[in-house]
């Protein structure tokens, strides 16, 4: 028996006990998935998609013991070996195996080097392995594949690419939202990297420009403010919070008194009382 | 034209004159000036759309450049809020239109008129059970129809693909697909055929550059639109990030801030709050959008929240601020407005516009019973109801006025509940903090307790020697319902009194007189707690051991051991079991909290026989601090099956 109060070393896979006993075929629901499928198991043995089918349930669980004995099996049993080797690489990753994991991603791209999902598992395991630059290289080939988790491939390569070089990950950011729609989820990411880098007129430039394409201003303004006073600007600082304030008083009142707005208009205050004893 | 070219374009031509339609139309991605018709063809050609106010003058046309076979055209420059008949053809011949082909556009962005939407989720199993809840739908939509259709994901079972959307989808739902515009989020079993393409991106046209009001999100897995005075957005739990720091959470923050409708309709599959098919407790992907984006939503006073996933019908509380487990909802605490929500029952929901409360209060709903009712416990104790029933949402908006209907499979409804904006709340003040008490607890020392209260920030705690002039000897937090006194007299006289308060004030004080008389034997720790939830130390009454005042399945001596509130509605979580990936053995956790008096002793057995249970683990509390104990079983895995229990005693 041991006391741990760190409930994040165990992989979960079940709750309260009874739900073990739970049976019955549906969609969607863990057990009965696993039930429905170790039927079909059963009655199908040799089936390797099914053993990889129920792999994949556990693993989704992170239930890495069972999943492994599944994906052996499907090994065994031969057939879709992409699969199987992806399969295996995000095993080892979530067994922290890193280098195994690698072996396996590596060995399923040869196989299927245009498969999105192997591209993604590549690039957590890069990632994992802390290989910044190889992972670059993999957020830019997944780039050419990716349809349709654009913005977060984006986000993600910035990430990489900022560990390395903040001012490379920043002219990479900009050059691609040159030549796609700028997206303010990432403009915002390019104004974090500016302001990391201090380059005060590209930071303020920006502020402008995301300010003229917000419908709403108040919170835009309020980070602007806070820059500012990082800066110790106070005059400047002073007349973003009261452009802040006037955006607040300007809202119709289902807006203005929601907890987000009212939340912008404490901190509002509290940097304009800052401000005003600190010049 | 050159010989070969008129060949093949002849070829081409005789293809498309015996070209059937094979999808739909189907109407996508509506704006109150534009909006997308979608069709599929068996054979390649260049299609086309015409339209107009009537059905018999189709007078504006818009045509593809371009051979095809999944065919889509955007309709723009429509007036809002207009019918508009449509007819649909392939290199010139007519493949559908009529006067059962048309579409209304919605009303301009921000007017206040009503409209209504049908939401269904789960819905595509093929069973005779989605044909029941689409007929039962159908009635009300001949009496008044819906305006749009949002689906809540796992649309099309078993994995997704493009032929089962044709049957669990387009030949299930063709008049409506034709007349209205069917919006969706990403469900589970949208990616099984296709992980890394889901035929879903191809079926379905969503906006991704803000073509529908809302901010730009870049990718059809999550996005927003508005309609009227709504804005309704659209979130993917099952492969975007559902991380705090991640794209779909720097999104929502972007979307939220720009929000310029009264109400904020958010709809994904996979529900923050459920006892259902699934269990939002322990299922990972469930907790983590829960811990991460509730708290986003309702800082954005988000009104509404429709889920899927649990094949049922759950529906919370008008609530905020539980993103814990179950076990951690508190009425007291969670709930905003307390009641049904009904019109005809205890009133419905007030979402204030001003005041204390301004734009709190959610309500979550799950859905995802359209297509099947596999049930669940249901008890989750964030929903006022859990229905293991088949049906489908009916919402309906008016200017501030929103109603939400659960209509079963038979057309009846099997509940309904209202939210209205108003604009002022009433000044809320704390009640007055009943049933003072004091537990002498030593010489010198005093527990006084009183029952909680609403809306209360504060408990301010008064003593005076004469009843007239009263100090202020300490305070209580939000919640809190004890206070320790110290200083006492043996034989002496105090007045007590409590005041709780809020930003607005306080309403009435509770006063008490009492005479300090130091306790003959030491009161035990299960005495202290009687008394606080209770008002009294003996084993009776509500206070018994073995009662349960707040009807929650849970009795007092249960609610001791775990921590939870006798007086609140909860379940605690009381053992767990899982894999330790570190020691490699299974095992079982259960939080054992500071009860010195109670024995906790974990039994195990592989049957149900009362003879057969063996204590593999028991815990005296001999250590007086809250712990998670880990108890490792190693014949989990070699035995068929294993029950495990655990036993509170108390000595």
């Amino acid at each position: 028996m041991k006391l741990s109060n760190q409930r994040s070393r165990i992989g979960w896979v079940g709750g309260l006990l009874l739900a073990l006993t739970g049976a019955g075929w549906g969609h969607g629901n863990f057990h009965e998935l696993v039930t429905d499928l170790n039927a079909k198991v059963t009655a199908a043995p040799a089936d390797a998609q099914l053993r990889l089918d129920r792999a994949l349930i556990y693993l989704e669980h992170e239930d890495l013991a069972l999943a492994k004995e599944d994906l052996e099996a499907a090994a065994k049993l031969g057939g879709a070996e992409v699969v199987v080797l992806l399969l295996q690489a995000k095993w080892h990753r979530l067994s922290k195996q890193l280098p195994a994991a690698r072996l396996a991603i590596e060995s399923c791209l040869k196989l299927g080097a245009k498969n999105v999902a192997a591209h993604w598992e590549r690039l957590e395991i890069l990632s994992a392995q802390q290989e910044t630059a190889l992972a670059l290289e993999e957020a830019d080939a997944l780039l050419e594949l990716e349809q349709t988790r654009i913005p977060e491939l984006v986000l993600q390569r910035t990430q990489l690419a900022e560990q390395v070089d903040a001012a490379a990950a920043l002219q990479w950011l900009d050059e691609w939202l040159a030549k796609h729609p700028r997206l303010a989820v990432l403009e915002q990411a390019a104004l974090a990297l500016e302001i990391k880098l201090k380059r005060h007129e590209a930071v303020l430039a920006r502020f402008d420009r995301l300010l003229a394409a917000a419908p709403r201003k108040e919170f835009l303004l309020l980070k602007q403010a806070q820059y500012l006073a990082d800066r110790k600007d106070a005059v400047l600082a002073l007349a973003a919070v009261a452009s802040c304030k006037a955006a607040l008083d300007r809202l119709p009142v289902h807006l203005r008194n929601l907890p987000a707005a009212q939340e912008v208009g404490t901190k509002a205050d509290a940097l304009q009382k800052a401000l005003t004893i600190t010049p | 034209m050159p010989p070969l070219r008129a060949f093949l374009y002849s070829m081409l031509m005789l293809t498309a004159a015996d070209a059937a339609l094979v999808r739909g139309p189907y109407l996508q991605m509506a704006n109150p000036h534009a909006i997308s018709v979608r069709w599929r063809t068996d054979d390649f050609g260049v299609g086309q759309v015409r339209y107009g106010l009537t059905s018999v003058n189709l007078d504006q046309t818009i045509s593809e450049t371009t051979f095809k076979k999944d065919h889509e055209l955007r309709l723009t420059g429509l007036t809002p809020a207009t019918k508009y008949f449509y007819a649909v053809d392939l290199e010139g011949v007519e493949l559908a239109g009529g006067s059962d082909h048309f579409f209304t556009t919605p009303p301009a962005v921000g007017s206040t008129g009503a409209f209504r939407f049908w939401a269904l989720g789960d819905a595509g199993t093929r069973y005779p059970a989605q044909t029941m809840v689409r007929n039962a739908f159908g009635g009300e939509h001949a009496v008044k129809p819906a305006d749009f259709v949002m689906m809540l994901g796992d649309n099309a079972y078993y994995a997704g693909s493009d032929s089962e959307y044709q049957t669990a989808v387009f030949n299930i739902y063709p008049t409506y697909l034709r007349q209205l515009c069917f919006w969706s989020c990403l469900g589970n079993h949208e990616v099984i055929s296709n992980a890394t393409a889901p035929p879903y991106f191809d079926i379905f046209t969503f906006p991704t550059n803000g073509e529908c009001g809302g901010v730009a999100s870049g990718t059809e897995h999550y996005f927003s639109f508005d309609y009227a005075n709504v804005h309704f957005i659209s979130l993917d739990f099952m492969q975007s990030s559902r991380l705090a720091s991640g794209a779909q959470a720097a999104w929502l923050q972007e979307d939220l801030q720009n929000v310029q409708a009264p109400w904020t309709i958010v709809f994904f599959h996979h529900p923050p709050y459920t006892h259902g098919s699934h269990n939002s407790d322990w299922e990972s992907d469930l907790v983590q959008l829960r811990e991460n984006f509730m708290p986003i939503l309702e800082n954005a006073g988000v009104d509404l929240v429709l889920s899927g996933h649990s094949h049922c019908y759950e529906r919370s509380w008008f609530m905020r601020g539980h993103y814990g487990v179950s076990s951690t909802f508190n009425a007291g605490t969670h709930v905003v407005q307390a009641g049904d929500g009904r019109e005809d029952g205890t009133g419905i929901y007030q979402k204030y516009l001003a005041g204390p409360n301004a734009g709190k209060g959610t309500v979550y709903v799950v859905a995802g019973s359209a297509g099947q009712a596999t049930g669940g416990a249901l008890d989750h104790p964030a929903m006022y109801e859990g229905l293991n029933t088949l049906g489908s949402l009916v919402v309906d908006v008016a200017d501030d006025r929103m109603d939400v209907r659960f209509l079963n499979s038979t057309g009846t409804y099997d509940d309904h509940f209202t939210m209205q904006k108003t604009e002022n709340g009433p000044l809320v003040l704390p009640g007055k903090p009943e049933h003072l008490g004091v537990l002498p607890t030593g010489l010198t020392t005093g527990l006084l307790r009183w029952d909680d209260v609403a809306a209360e920030t504060i408990y301010d705690i008064e003593s005076s020697a004469d009843g007239m002039t009263f100090t202020v000897v300490g305070s209580a937090g939000v919640n809190e319902t004890q206070f320790t006194l110290g200083n006492l007299v043996n034989g002496g006289v105090v007045s007590l009194r409590v005041t709780a308060r809020n930003s607005n004030g306080s309403n009435a004080s509770a006063v008490l007189t009492y005479t300090h008389s130091s306790p003959p034997n030491p009161v035990t720790p299960i005495e202290t707690w009687r008394f606080i939830h209770f008002a009294i130390v003996t084993d009776s009454g509500d206070a018994a051991n073995q009662a349960d005042p707040d009807h929650d399945g849970v009795n007092n001596l249960l609610e001791y051991a775990f921590g939870s509130n006798p007086r609140h509605p909860s379940k605690p979580v009381a053992l767990e079991w899982g894999y330790d990936e570190e020691e490699g053995w299974y095992a079982y956790t259960f939080d054992r909290h500071a009860r010195t008096d109670i024995t906790y002793s974990l039994e195990v057995s592989e049957t149900l026989e009362a003879v057969a249970w063996t204590t593999l683990f028991t815990s005296t509390g001999i250590e007086n601090t809250q712990q998670l104990i880990t108890v490792p079983d190693t014949a989990i895995g070699v035995t068929t099956r294993r029950f495990a229990r655990l036993r509170i005693t108390n000595p």
